[in-house]
């Protein structure tokens, strides 16, 4: 599903859950796991919880592409510890 | 030499002058191991005495959570008692250990596959907090916890992905490192979610834990202790704590009244909920087969079913954003300040049942409160120490968890030193702790 999808997602009103169902099935179908319908819903709960913080780090992420090649993590480190 | 000293370092003393030899040293630990463990169950299994080697840490029995290679010796992981495995080489973190003559003396029990806040592993027998029989010991590096606080070894070896070193070392009163990301090789450790997994340590003083640190880490990496007085900043959250850790941690910053105390930290949801993102898609990877097969415990499953769901670009982003979010944390909070204190768990350490998935009294809430402020931590990297500062009500430690900028773990165990000496003595924190329950 593409991110602009994913960052639209809005499930109706009555489930807000709902809208992450698909995403769930799909994850789960794509590597040939099958889940009960807790499980399904207890993974789109967690979904839910999560894509607030995915938001951010998708934008945060957007913003680095078009700059010229990030370091990397580690150097990111060892340059704070100077900092 | 009839009774052990509380430290490593008073052992050295004693060993240097020769109020005891490295070989009597060696076998009154091996000893008193096997004899109080019989009731503790932090073991898995007794390495072979190999004999004393020289070096500083000679005479100094240790042993680490079973997810290291040892020489010979697959680990188990919490899954199974481990393997012989001939010509397998021991981790470099327990390597260089022994490469200055510390002994391993045993691999310890730890929740299966690192997938736990507690000990629990149906697995094993249930590890028995040293300092109260009725109090959980938290995990996934509880045997450790449970073998340094009963004082059966002078410091472990664990590992740390959402506090899996801080949080046992809080039930245990014990100093609990988890080190900067990378400092210390995680070859030869089993994984559980690479980007976040650290090598940490559980002694039971702060200058013991700086002594085995300097072996084990890449020193080069290990930025001095800074030699002006340390500035302090402290996150006071204004909810989610219990009265008696938010006193004793209110208590604890009003020892220096140049400590700057805040009320919220802003990022801590976000971050936390991107350590998740990484961590549940990268223990998927690592049971995928398993996974796929059905063939985990519920509490792996637990972990890493949602990295099969969690969307790939969600992941990846969360890997490409961490840098910009530590350059960001170290400018709002750890440019103008040394190290900020900040709770280790927000409750007095419960009781074992309370936290047990299969006791009648389990409370869920109380079993995800032990995480609530240790996996954002992961997912910066930085460097996060945790120790003892004060008793409950119950006589059981509440310990703070104090962070610094990457490399700067020496920074923390200075501070912890100085509050180790003022408040506890020469022979650490963990001995003031024991025979309260």
């Amino acid at each position: 599903m593409p991110n602009s999808d994913l960052q639209s997602a809005k499930a109706p009103e009555s489930d807000p859950l709902s809208g992450w169902s698909v995403v769930v099935r799909e994850g789960l179908s794509s590597r040939g796991k099958a889940a009960t319908p807790a499980e399904e819903r207890r993974l789109g709960k967690t979904l839910d919880r999560l894509h607030p913080a995915a938001n951010v780090a998708l934008a945060g992420a957007t913003a680095l592409s078009g700059q010229v090649a990030s370091p990397s993590f580690p150097s990111v480190l060892a340059q704070l510890s100077d900092a | 030499m009839h009774e052990l000293p509380a430290t490593l370092r008073g052992l050295q003393l004693a060993i240097s002058s020769r109020r005891t030899s490295p070989g009597e040293a060696i076998s009154l630990q091996r000893q008193k191991l096997k004899s109080v463990d019989a009731r503790l169950h932090s073991v898995v299994q007794q390495l072979p005495d190999t004999g004393t080697y020289p070096g500083p840490l000679a005479g100094i029995g240790l042993a680490h959570k079973d997810i290291f290679n040892t020489a010979g010796r697959r680990p188990g992981a919490g899954h199974d008692a481990g393997a012989a495995s001939e010509g397998l080489l021991a981790a470099p973190a327990v390597a260089r250990l022994e490469a200055v003559g510390a002994s391993t003396m045993a691999v310890l029990a730890m929740a299966e596959y690192a997938c736990g806040a507690t000990g629990d592993n149906p697995l094993f027998k249930r590890c028995i907090n040293p300092l109260n029989e009725h109090a959980a010991v938290g995990g996934s590096s509880s045997g450790s916890a449970v073998a340094v606080a009963a004082g059966l070894v002078y410091g472990s070896l664990g590992t740390d992905t959402a506090g899996s070193v801080r949080i046992p070392a809080a039930t245990c009163a014990l100093v609990g490192l988890k080190t900067t990301h990378g400092l210390i090789p995680l070859d030869g450790v089993y994984p559980l979610a690479p980007s976040l997994d650290s090598v940490g340590l559980l002694t039971r003083s702060a200058p013991d834990a700086m002594h085995l640190l300097q072996i084990v880490a890449d020193t080069g990496m290990l930025r001095p202790a800074t030699s002006a007085q340390l500035r302090i900043k402290a996150w006071l959250p204004a909810s989610g704590l219990h009265e008696e850790v938010a006193s004793a941690i209110q208590d604890f910053t009003r020892e220096s009244a140049s400590t700057q105390i805040i009320a919220t930290l802003p990022q801590h949801q976000t971050l936390t909920r991107l350590a998740e993102i990484v961590m549940h898609t990268e223990a998927a990877a690592t049971h995928r087969a398993a996974l796929l097969a059905c063939a985990l415990s519920p509490s792996v499953e637990a972990v890493a079913l949602a990295g099969l769901v969690i969307p790939p670009d969600w992941y990846h982003a969360a890997l490409a954003d961490r840098g910009r979010h530590a350059q960001m944390f170290v400018q709002e909070h750890l440019q103008a300040h040394d190290l900020l204190v900040l709770p280790a768990l927000p409750h007095p350490v419960p009781d074992w049942s309370a936290v047990a998935t299969d006791s009648p009294g389990f409370d869920v809430k109380q079993l995800l409160a032990l995480h609530s402020y240790m996996g954002f931590v992961n997912y910066l990297g930085f460097p996060s120490l945790v120790f003892p500062i004060a008793r409950d009500s119950r006589g059981m430690p509440i310990s703070v968890q104090v962070l610094a900028r990457p490399f700067h773990e020496a920074d923390l165990l200075a501070f912890a030193e100085q509050v180790e000496l003022r408040r506890f003595g020469v022979n650490g924190f963990t001995e003031h702790f024991l025979n309260q329950g």
